[in-house]
């Protein structure tokens, strides 16, 4: 029982990572209606500038989060005026494709420069682990867990409740209705699309302390990140959280009492299904 | 000829229309002798072993995307899973020949067969959803099949793979471009011939009356319904058509190569096949193999670029994207 | 609406172009043949992909040896000095880029000299093409662990076998006093996955009881309900078959939840990874069992070696990978057949490398199988050390006996 136990609780923070991951695509996709397949890129450009921030140039991590935060949010910026925005009447195909295409663009770069080295590592810098009945989990898995959280909660009372939360659910909803009443369409695609590549930032920065910083850091969550999305509902916030959290802990419990090579086969058979018993997503409704 | 999808324009309120220019076409009934002649002489042309090799991989690449096409073009869903499909074929056939239970032909029909049984058993539930929820769904197959063949071991190999698959046998068969070239023409002969029969294939569902019927229940199912045809029941079987195509792709590649691994089967597979059709014109049969050819071809001449070359062609896909928003061609 | 057509009409001209660019590259010819006193090379390696990082750290060791021959003045094959020129030929870890990039090589580019390839799945690929040119294409592979490559009467592999690496690991855990092991095993390396049953084989030749198998992929990054599994099955000693970051990954996710148990793992982690990928405390009571590297050649005062590390730092900035020394090797060893055959036909080449005996330049320790380096299976044969790590740093390392 404490194993299960146990098996839950690092779930539940595999899971928090994953959710921080999706919550930015769910604006992304129901907002812009981009399938944002370079979303996992911004993720990794994060892990990459946190462990020049913090190991090449010593900044403490707190220091280094919201430099890393913001710089995001700038490139987010950049992207959408250069990339997307020029194809805006295209498509939601030929969007996607271009994600692909800044995705092969910051991959292919990245592993051009930086890919011949072993893959690095930013360690937290607080250590010790704690103990609750039985369970063994470390500081820093507490804290991500913590801070994901956090962060999703300020995301889904802010689209809820603050001006700028309306206009987007109203451009999501309908954006030639939004726009007739005199919302700015196009400054809340980018201010959502800044958002969203900022919580990727954050992301990177939380999974740098985690996993070897490679070229393909941001492949795997953005994968089951999608999945979560289209589950969860599309554009919802607390869809993406609750199902993020849920595909957590069945994958750590499957790897714990079955095999860790099959978890991720069956988490992805489960999203089949999922989709398929409710198409619109658990949550059915958009933002 | 071939129909280019052109939903209607959204809420004029978007902005300015932008001037379209029409994208180029020829019937059938002269491209076809043309194309059949082309790849005729092809060998002639590329008289030499290794760009022998890269037409067939064109080959290969095109049936893929011819697969994906029918789908895209019909029903108007794009799968992630057809690289599972096509593994399905390529496994099925791989495992067949290489224990001698079947020779290759009949290998080859079991193969395009099981993968539209798969087609089909995937297509009954995930049909239930649309567009992007679609998508999802079967990028959730598509991974499922990639772990599937990475990890049943016992059947697949697992990460080893099949190894020592029978090529199909040619030997024997007189070729003409065989005076030129000894090794590769036969091979190259019978991909572009399965190339050209898909491709037919693509062009006779699309345009006909099955085609028109898949047309009308991208507009309206409801209306195709009260006409007394039965939307899911046309969806269902471009899909699992599309699947076995695929699948049947898979074999080929299986065979030519002599290899299968997991890699080459999994949801970017299918995405490459996006990549193809969604440039040579949704739904366009002719667009997508000049598409499958050309980007075959290019990574070839930008090998001097060395390991710039995926961050090139990345720049070229935008481009290509660009110059189609801005002629106004909707992808 | 003017300014749109001008700029379609732009992008048009500029669509031509491309099309009409990709046209005439298409018509261009083939290579230009090399000076007549080069040997020219090509290595088939992934530089891009998944398997890109090693790739390029084998590739960056095939170029390094390339210089220093060519320094040193050359291959002398009789009375003649040749230079050598490598051509590098991507793979990207594909099986079907690989067939057509080795058809290139050989076909158009006219080279019959191999160095290649690092991934079984090319290595599956492009049998059949080299079972085909197993006269005139002499091949050192360099990476791969597939079986089969080295049954191919022209085919010599310059990495130990990956059964072999968990032969040698299997003996130091016989000689850390193991007797319960649980193995944790990559199911993405194909290697691993072939070597498994002559490596549960040899764990029962050992006397140690492999109480349990685990598996895992490699690009995974939580181990943490994996490690609680392995724990309550309580092995004495957990043997990682898997790449070097999974296994730092895993080393420190076991340490994090407090589990002290001996590790034993394939590779040779460099000294500056830890404190980066992983603290120094976590890495305790871990043991690397695999060939000696560069640096501990270095350790051990080797002057060669120290010269190549240098020399490697200063030009690609970055430590040596994990299989440099297989490439570099590779290149050492193809010029000493070069000149123990005295002539540049690859045909007779094959001979030379069947009898290649100890070489000039050689940098690594290879023991000489009855006088020549490569045995009868074409396998190159050297003695494995083990790294004994505490605290972060290597505070022992004795050779595998």
């Amino acid at each position: 029982m404490g194993l299960a136990v146990g098996y839950a609780l690092n779930g539940l923070v595999l899971g928090a990572l994953y959710v921080l991951v999706a919550v930015g695509l769910t604006l992304v996709f129901g907002v812009l209606r981009i399938p944002h397949f370079a979303h996992g890129v911004f993720v990794m450009v994060a892990a990459y500038l946190t462990f020049a921030l913090v190991v090449a140039m010593g900044w403490n991590l707190l220091v280094a989060a919201p430099v890393v935060i913001v710089a995001l949010g700038l490139l987010g910026l950049v992207l959408e005026r250069v990339v997307y925005r020029p194809l805006g009447r295209s498509g939601e195909l030929a969007l996607m494709l271009a994600a692909f295409a800044v995705n092969q663009f910051v991959q292919g770069g990245f592993q051009k420069f930086f890919g011949q080295e072993y893959a690095r590592q930013v360690s937290f810098p607080l250590d010790g682990s704690v103990s609750l009945g039985g369970v063994t989990l470390s500081v820093q898995r507490v804290i991500a867990l913590v801070v994901a959280l956090a962060a999703t909660a300020v995301l889904a009372w802010a689209v809820r409740h603050t001006k700028f939360g309306r206009a987007t659910r109203a451009v999501a909803e309908d954006p030639d209705a939004a726009r007739i009443s005199g919302i700015n369409v196009d400054w809340v695609h980018r201010w959502v699309f800044v958002i969203a590549t900022a919580l990727a930032g954050l992301a990177g920065l939380l999974l740098a302390t985690f996993v070897p910083i490679t070229p393909f850091l941001g492949d795997q969550p953005l994968l089951v990140a999608f999945a979560i999305v289209v589950v969860g509902g599309m554009g919802s916030v607390v869809g993406a959280t609750v199902v993020g959290l849920a595909l957590g802990v069945v994958e750590s419990l499957l790897a714990g009492f079955g095999s860790q090579s099959w978890s991720s086969a069956v988490v992805f058979l489960i999203i089949f299904v999922a989709l398929i018993a409710r198409p619109n997503g658990v949550q059915g409704a958009r933002v | 000829m071939t129909e280019t999808i052109s939903p209607p324009e959204p809420g004029t309120a978007r902005g300015r229309r932008r001037r379209r220019i029409p994208v180029p076409r020829l019937p059938l009934r002269f491209a076809l002798p043309l194309a059949i002649v082309l790849v005729a002489v092809a060998p002639l042309v590329f008289a030499d072993a290794y760009r022998l090799r890269v037409a067939t991989a064109a080959g290969l690449l095109a049936i893929l995307a011819l697969a994906m096409n029918l789908l895209i073009g019909g029903p108007g869903e794009i799968s992630f899973a057809h690289g599972g499909f096509y593994g399905v074929g390529a496994y099925v056939l791989g495992i067949l020949t290489v224990g001698n239970t079947l020779s290759f032909w009949p290998a080859l029909l079991v193969a395009t067969a099981a993968g539209t049984a798969v087609g089909v058993a995937v297509g009954i539930p995930a049909l239930r959803t649309r567009t992007l929820s679609f998508a999802i769904a079967t990028l959730g197959m598509g991974l499922f099949l990639a772990n599937v063949f990475g990890g049943w071991t016992s059947v697949t190999g697992g990460s080893v793979g099949l190894a020592n698959i029978p090529r199909a046998p040619l030997d024997g068969i007189p070729v003409p471009g065989s005076i030129f070239v000894q090794s590769g023409v036969r091979q190259f002969y019978l991909v572009w011939l399965v190339v050209l029969v898909v491709l037919v294939l693509n062009v006779v569902v699309l345009r006909g009356g099955f085609g028109n019927v898949l047309k009308s229940i991208k507009r309206s199912e409801v209306l195709v319904e009260s006409l007394g045809f039965r939307p899911g029941f046309y969806r269902l079987a471009t899909f699992a058509f599309s699947a076995g195509l695929a699948a049947l792709a898979g074999g080929m590649y299986a065979q030519y190569i002599s290899f299968v691994g997991p890699d080459n089967f999994t949801i970017f597979t299918a995405f490459n096949a996006i990549v193809v059709v969604a440039i040579g014109g949704l739904g366009n049969a002719w667009g997508t193999v000049a598409t499958a050819i050309v980007l075959t071809v290019v990574p070839e001449y930008l090998h001097a670029l060395d390991d710039y070359r995926v961050v090139v062609f990345a720049v070229l896909l935008f481009v290509v994207l660009r110059v189609r928003a801005a002629l106004g061609w909707r992808t | 609406m003017t300014r749109t057509r001008a700029v379609s009409r732009a992008l048009r001209v500029a669509l031509a172009a491309m099309v009409a660019a990709t046209l005439a590259a298409c018509a261009q010819g083939g290579q230009s043949a090399g000076a007549d006193d080069t040997i020219k090379i090509g290595a088939l390696i992934a530089t891009t992909g998944p398997a890109g990082s090693i790739g390029v750290g084998i590739e960056n060791g095939i170029e390094l040896a390339v210089s220093d021959v060519n320094a040193a003045g050359g291959v002398k094959v009789g009375s003649t000095s040749y230079k050598l020129a490598v051509s590098h030929y991507d793979t990207a870890g594909d099986p079907a880029t690989g067939l057509t990039q080795l058809t290139r090589m050989v076909e158009n580019d006219d080279i019959h000299f191999l160095i290649g390839p690092d991934t079984s799945s090319v290595g599956n690929a492009i049998l059949p093409f080299l079972q085909q040119h197993q006269q005139d294409l002499p091949v050192i592979v360099a990476g791969a662990g597939l079986g089969p490559l080295t049954k191919v009467p022209s085919v010599f592999r310059m990495n130990p076998t990956i059964a072999e690496y968990n032969k040698q690991n299997i003996k130091f855990q016989v000689a850390l006093g193991a007797k319960r092991a649980t193995i944790v095993t990559d199911i993405k390396h194909a290697g691993e996955v072939e070597a498994t049953p002559q490596t549960v084989a040899d764990y029962q030749a050992s006397g140690i009881d492999l109480i349990s198998q685990e598996t895992m992929q490699t690009g995974q990054t939580d181990f943490t309900s994996m490690i609680g599994k392995i724990r309550a099955a309580n092995p004495d000693v957990v043997f990682l078959r898997m790449y070097a970051d999974e296994q730092l990954l895993f080393v420190k996710q076991a340490r994090q939840l407090g589990w002290n148990i001996p590790i034993t793992g394939v590779n040779a982690t460099p000294l500056d990874r830890v404190g980066v990928a992983i603290p120094a405390a976590a890495m305790t009571n871990v043991y690397e069992v695999s060939p000696p590297t560069w640096a501990n050649l270095e350790a051990d005062g080797s002057a060669a070696a120290k010269q190549a590390v240098t020399e490697y730092k200063g030009r690609f900035n970055a430590d040596p990978g994990g299989l440099t020394f297989v490439g570099y090797e590779a290149v050492k060893a193809l010029a000493g057949s070069l000149t123990q055959a005295g002539t540049v036909d690859p045909g007779k080449v094959i001979g030379a490398l069947q009898q290649l005996k100890p070489y000039a330049g050689q940098l690594y320790p290879l023991n000489a199988q009855g006088g020549v380096i490569f045995g009868p299976g074409h396998e190159i044969s050297v003695d494995f050390v083990a790294a004994k790590w505490e605290n972060g740093k290597i505070v022992d390392t004795e050779s595998v006996k």
